[in-house]
């Protein structure tokens, strides 16, 4: 299962949406606007920290599903992706 | 140290407050008093030792509840502290505020006393409430709001597609009327709301008493069954109504069950009519309480409502927070042509997890000329259908349930397969599924609608839309179905806008047609990054 829901999961951080894919037995796609990202953060537990993970988590205001996350990303590269998308949320912003 | 002019200086709530909040507690301490008086338990002092108990508590409660409480209202924040042992300050920005209620009921005005709510976008709680002030402070707070947030509204271009459209029909003619308006509301404040609003604001919809017990009539609402069965409990309890002792009832009783075979079913049957016959008489009055006088305005930027009997209401929608609109009506109430028109904001409160309805009724025409003026949109004739696959997916589902049903009756009971003699019947309701749901993107609006016995039609502004979901589950896959989720700001309450079912390839059509049109609108109307 592990393994499964990892073949699964997927993640592309499109010109103006990020877009996701997951789940094993009931498969979700989400597309989320760079405009309707709240604030972004990156978390790690305490296992997380043992293997260097973290995982991202988006936030916007929608009421279902509002939280994407995306989880086992090598901890610098989820800072990093969380830099870019702010840049990118950023000067949409404006 | 405060923020901004002091507007209403820091104060208590009004001090009619404390006789209101005894009269409310007065049942709870007068019950047990009427268990031991009137039942003629007079041995068991247990109960009048609890009213003691309970008046020792509440009393106090009361008293230091109201003391520790006060408020203040700048022109730029409101600020309530509260609490007796831990103090807690909440200082509200006026720029976050998306609504003020102002309510209250027949006794609430006898004490001359405004309960007022004050909801931000974010969180889905009130976040402060006030109860109770005095009728005069409660405007004060909403004029003081409504004037804070005028300015904001003239001082920042970004404004929805469907505000625009609307300040270009009335705001830049009436902007000056408007103004003046605001400045000259102080002097107002004494005059009635409906008729300052009136003069001032366009009234987009009005319901007589006529229009309110005609709604009252056809509904039906099951929250008043219950409530009505539970109030016949509580009176048999009390032995208000004696059930064994009243001679008409038990002379009836006994008449049906001497008489017919069937006597207690007839018995049943009858007091099952009566039930409902009650509750259907009950849900009128209440209806007709709850939206006496209904009028909808707008000032362009904001619609306010204000309704009630005993129980005033006054609400205000800003249209800037407007996520979708619901256009609701079920079999009974389609035939007699009336339809209801929610609107749902970002965040309004938790308010009985409803969205603040706008028209509670009216014929479809009139209400889709009425929407006109909140946003933009036509209901098409004919709705794009999903896979016929689905009537063959929720007939398994209704005959899993079916099964499962009709193996417990047989295990319990000895019986239970006919009811596999209704399997036809959900075979057709399957098939109406089906046939209720559908969806529709026209110019900005990309339109939901389903529901058989509940019919619904959500509109959402493509703009407005958070993110999308693509879902299929192990089953949907095998057939090459997907389900589409189009999440907004809106309160997950009542706004269910999933479209089921649906081709895969047409789903990947309409997510990226839907994505399109959004990137192309946010271009267009420089949409601000938060919906708050």
């Amino acid at each position: 299962m592990p393994w499964l829901s990892y073949k699964y999961w997927a993640f592309e951080v499109r010109d103006d949406e990020l877009y996701l894919e997951r789940g094993v037995l009931t498969r979700v796609k989400t597309t989320a606007p760079y405009v309707r990202v709240q604030h972004l953060d990156v978390e790690q537990s305490v296992l997380e920290r043992l293997f260097h993970l973290g995982k991202l988590v988006v936030y916007t205001a929608g009421t279902r599903g509002a939280d994407l996350v995306i989880p086992g990303l090598p901890i610098e590269y989820a800072e990093q992706l969380r830099d870019h998308l702010k840049n990118i949320t950023a000067d949409d912003a404006v | 140290m405060t923020n901004g002019q002091m507007i209403i200086p820091e104060r208590r709530l009004h001090p009619m407050t404390l006789a209101y909040q005894a009269l409310r507690n007065l049942p709870a301490f007068l019950l047990p008093v009427y268990f031991a008086v009137f039942q003629g338990n007079t041995e068991e002092w247990v109960y009048i030792l609890l009213s003691i108990i309970i008046l020792f508590f509440t009393v106090p409660n009361i008293l230091l509840q109201y003391y520790f409480f006060t408020f203040y209202l700048t022109d730029k924040e409101i600020v309530v502290k509260s609490g007796v042992f831990s103090r807690k300050q909440r200082n509200v920005s006026l720029s976050r505020v998306q609504n003020v209620n102002i309510e209250h009921n027949v006794i609430q005005q006898i004490f001359g006393l405004t309960k007022v709510e004050i909801e931000t976008a974010g969180d889905t709680q009130t976040e402060a409430k006030l109860e109770y002030v005095s009728k005069q402070d409660a405007h004060e707070l909403r004029e003081t709001i409504r004037k804070y947030q005028s300015t904001l509204d003239q001082a920042t271009p970004m404004q929805t597609a469907a505000a625009q459209s609307i300040s270009e029909r009335f705001l830049m003619s009436e902007a000056d009327d408007f103004r003046e308006m605001i400045s000259g509301i102080s002097a107002k404040i004494a005059e009635p709301i409906d008729a300052r609003e009136g003069k001032r604001d366009k009234q987009l919809f009005s319901m007589s008493i006529l229009d309110a017990a005609k709604l009252g009539v056809l509904r039906f609402r099951p929250v008043i069954l219950v409530i009505v069965m539970w109030l016949f409990g509580v009176l048999t309890q009390f032995r208000i109504i004696d059930l064994e002792s009243q001679a008409t009832y038990s002379s009836v009783q006994s008449f049906v069950m001497e008489t017919a075979y069937f006597g207690w079913p007839i018995f049943i049957l009858g007091s099952i009519i009566f039930l409902l016959l009650t509750t259907w008489l009950l849900d009128s009055i209440l209806t007709i309480n709850q939206y006496y006088n209904f009028t909808l305005a707008t000032d362009g930027t904001k619609l306010y409502t204000n309704y009630g009997l005993l129980t005033k209401r006054h609400a205000t929608v800003p249209l800037k927070k407007l996520q979708s609109i619901t256009i609701t009506t079920n079999a009974i109430k389609k035939y007699f042509d009336f339809y209801k028109m929610d609107i749902q904001t970002a965040g309004l409160g938790s308010k009985s997890g409803n969205a603040e309805s706008v028209i509670p009724f009216a014929k479809e025409s009139a209400l889709i000329d009425l929407a006109k003026n909140i946003r933009d949109f036509i209901i098409p004739e004919q709705f794009n259908s999903v896979s016929k696959k689905t009537i063959r997916r929720t007939f398994v589902r209704y005959m899993i349930s079916l099964s499962i049903l009709s193996i417990i009756l047989y295990v319990t009971f000895d019986f239970g397969f006919w009811l596999f003699l209704g399997s036809p019947l959900l075979l057709y309701f399957s098939y109406l599924r089906w046939k209720f749901m559908g969806w529709a993107i026209i110019g900005n609006n990309i339109i939901v609608k389903k529901g058989v016995w509940l019919q619904r039609k959500t509109v959402i502004p493509i703009e407005k839309i958070q993110t999308l979901h693509v879902t299929r589950t192990f089953f949907q896959r095998r057939l090459g179905l997907s389900t589409m989720s189009i999440d907004t700001a809106a309160s997950a309450f009542m706004s269910d806008t999933s479209i089921v079912d649906i081709i895969d390839e047409e789903s990947i059509a309409i997510s990226e047609q839907l994505s399109r049109k959004f990137h192309e609108l946010v271009r267009r109307h420089e949409v601000s990054l938060n919906t708050a």
